[in-house]
């Protein structure tokens, strides 16, 4: 084509848009965060530069480490529990015919919502005179009944289970579509020779079905490792530190003690936490992947 | 390869396959109903809470913890209530405006990107797509504090134009990806004759490729419309002082003052908040599930 439709200016008239809010609203942002993480900064006088200090005093916060080992147990149950629900559910589904249309919609509908709707309907199932301990007491396990949310070691476990059930469903959806792209002839073929439930999903089923998991993986971990939402809403990170999680930290440097700079640290270090370890997941799953 | 041999091949392999016993195959039915009762039964656990969800928003104060409380569905008081204390309908429009603004842009913003993306061999091109790609793992919390200090600069923190902002950069950016992926399965030839027709390249875009673009336009605000409509964060930093808070927003301020005096108007502003997306979800889920497995075999 001539040169006119392949006019330098003209192209960048059509990325522009686009390119200038990037770069503004988040490019910029992004970078200049590396700066103020290097000084003591409250938000109004100027911002003073203390070297690494910051990142030092991070690592020296005792809540800061417990926030650390929380924030990978969200991504690690997120990794394991989520993956493996998904993964039974879409392997149950595949075969359920007509069902498998309304109990997909099931799975999928607490993604739906927000993080504040779960938040107050969960709060109330756990809850001392809640669901949860009335249906224990019902069963006669009523000893076993708690404040979840405010006992050290339930606390953790209680949000996990909203997480789950609020991200299974995306797992099954893309599970479901890459099993449905596995050729039946494959199957068919295992079939005559033999091979068994348990070969089959070894050989087969799972490796064919590595692009969907790499897909899940990635865009669980992106959000569970920034988890902010659920702990702040239902327990502030409480009690003690026992849910607090990196973007937690992060929020109450900033805003409830204006220790923006060190709140800009902590940013920088979830960035390379979540940098790492999807970039780490992407290459071991990617490996994993086969091609027909 | 002889039509005799194909059948005693095929003779073979009838051979083999009737050779599973039939006590086998018994079995792996009735694995299959075992596993088809777990399955509608993690579905009723599923949508349990949902069912509670509904019936506290009808509750009254000495029953609202009691999950096994019947209320009556007719008695709206909690209702009645948050209407006469929240700004709902207020808080409602707001929503819906802030959706359909970020939502026009990022379409029209990310159609643009992405055609270009897919049709140009430029080097800065190639890059901005990489930019594009790398900036979805960047945390909000990571670039949170310069972002509230431009605000702060440019008098826009706490309206809505600068949560709108926010979301149309980040949005656009995800969105050009799928634009330009989906822009790609379309012909260059029908853009090639229309140049020789005489349209000029803004032209061709917007009377050519924009129509075709319409399966990708439903994919983007059928999948992406959620994180707008549920987003908490964004308002929580940047816009926690307005005259009229966000639906999720509002809904966090009125538990704040109210939840430990009265949880059924709480409810009931929450369920009304969650309900148009529930709906929205339950009547074009085909194209949010389209778009998700498209998106998750393009990688």
């Amino acid at each position: 084509m001539k040169s006119g439709f392949r006019n330098a200016w003209v192209e960048l008239s059509f990325a522009a848009p686009a390119l200038i809010f990037f770069l503004i609203i988040v490019v910029w942002p992004f970078v200049s965060s590396f700066y103020y993480a290097l000084t003591q900064w409250d938000g109004f006088s100027k911002p003073v530069f203390i070297g690494f200090d910051n990142f030092v005093n991070l690592f020296k916060e005792p809540g800061f480490r417990i926030a650390l080992r929380n924030t990978l147990l969200f991504a690690l149950a997120g990794l394991f529990l989520s993956n493996a629900l998904s993964l039974a559910l879409a392997l149950a589904l595949n075969r359920a015919g007509r069902s498998q249309t309304v109990l997909r919609t099931i799975f999928y509908l607490p993604g739906v919502v927000s993080f504040v709707t779960m938040s107050i309907v969960w709060t109330m199932i756990y809850h001392n005179d809640g669901a949860l301990n009335q249906l224990l007491r019902s069963i006669g396990l009523g000893s076993a009944g708690r404040e979840w949310l405010g006992t050290y070691d339930s606390v953790m476990p209680a949000l996990i289970v909203i997480m789950v059930w609020g991200g299974v469903g995306f797992g099954v959806i893309v599970f479901l579509a890459g099993l449905s792209s596995i050729p039946a002839e494959l199957y068919e073929a295992a079939n005559l020779d033999g091979a068994g439930p348990v070969s089959v999903f070894r050989y087969i089923t799972f490796p064919l079905l590595m692009p969907s998991i790499t897909v899940v993986t990635f865009l669980g971990l992106t959000t569970t490792l920034r988890m902010f939402d659920l702990p702040f809403i239902m327990t502030n990170g409480g009690p003690g530190d026992a849910s607090n999680t990196i973007s937690l930290i992060i929020y109450k440097h900033a805003f409830s003690y204006s220790n923006y700079g060190y709140a800009t640290a902590g940013g920088i270090i979830l960035f390379l936490f979540v940098g790492v370890v999807s970039l780490l997941q992407l290459r071991l799953t990617r490996s994993k992947e086969v091609q027909i | 390869m002889s039509a005799l041999q194909t059948s005693a091949r095929a003779k073979r392999q009838v051979d083999r396959v009737n050779r599973v016993p039939a006590r086998a195959a018994a079995s792996r039915s009735s694995l299959h109903v075992a596993s088809q009762a777990a399955t509608w039964l993690m579905g009723a656990l599923f949508l349990a809470p949902f069912l509670l969800f509904f019936l506290n928003t009808f509750k009254d104060k000495a029953h609202i913890f009691d999950a096994f409380y019947m209320p009556d569905l007719t008695d709206l008081s909690n209702y009645k209530t948050m209407l006469r204390n929240t700004d709902f309908f207020a808080s409602l429009s707001l929503t819906v405006v802030i959706c359909a603004v970020t939502l026009f842009f990022i379409v029209l913003f990310s159609s643009m990107a992405g055609y270009i993306i897919s049709r140009s061999e430029r080097r800065w091109i190639k890059w901005m797509y990489a930019l594009f790609a790398a900036g979805q793992i960047i945390p909000a919390q990571s670039s949170m504090l310069p972002l509230y200090k431009l605000g702060v600069a440019t008098h826009l923190i706490n309206t809505p134009v600068f949560l709108i902002i926010i979301y149309v950069a980040g949005g656009t950016a995800f969105a050009s990806l799928f634009f330009a992926a989906f822009t790609r399965t379309i012909p260059q030839a029908l853009e090639e004759s229309a140049f020789i027709d005489g349209c000029g390249r803004y032209q061709t875009f917007f009377r050519i490729i924009l129509p075709l673009l319409r399966p990708a336009t439903a994919t983007i605000v059928t999948t992406t419309v959620y994180w707008y409509w549920n987003d908490f964060q964004g308002p929580l930093i940047y816009l926690n002082a307005g005259d009229v808070a966000p639906l999720m927003m509002s809904v966090y301020k009125f538990m704040g003052a109210n939840a430990t005096v009265d949880w059924g108007p709480v409810y009931a502003l929450c369920f009304l908040s969650a309900i148009p997306m529930i709906l929205f979800f339950l009547f074009t889920q085909r194209y949010l599930l389209k778009g998700l497995v498209v998106g998750s075999v393009k990688g």
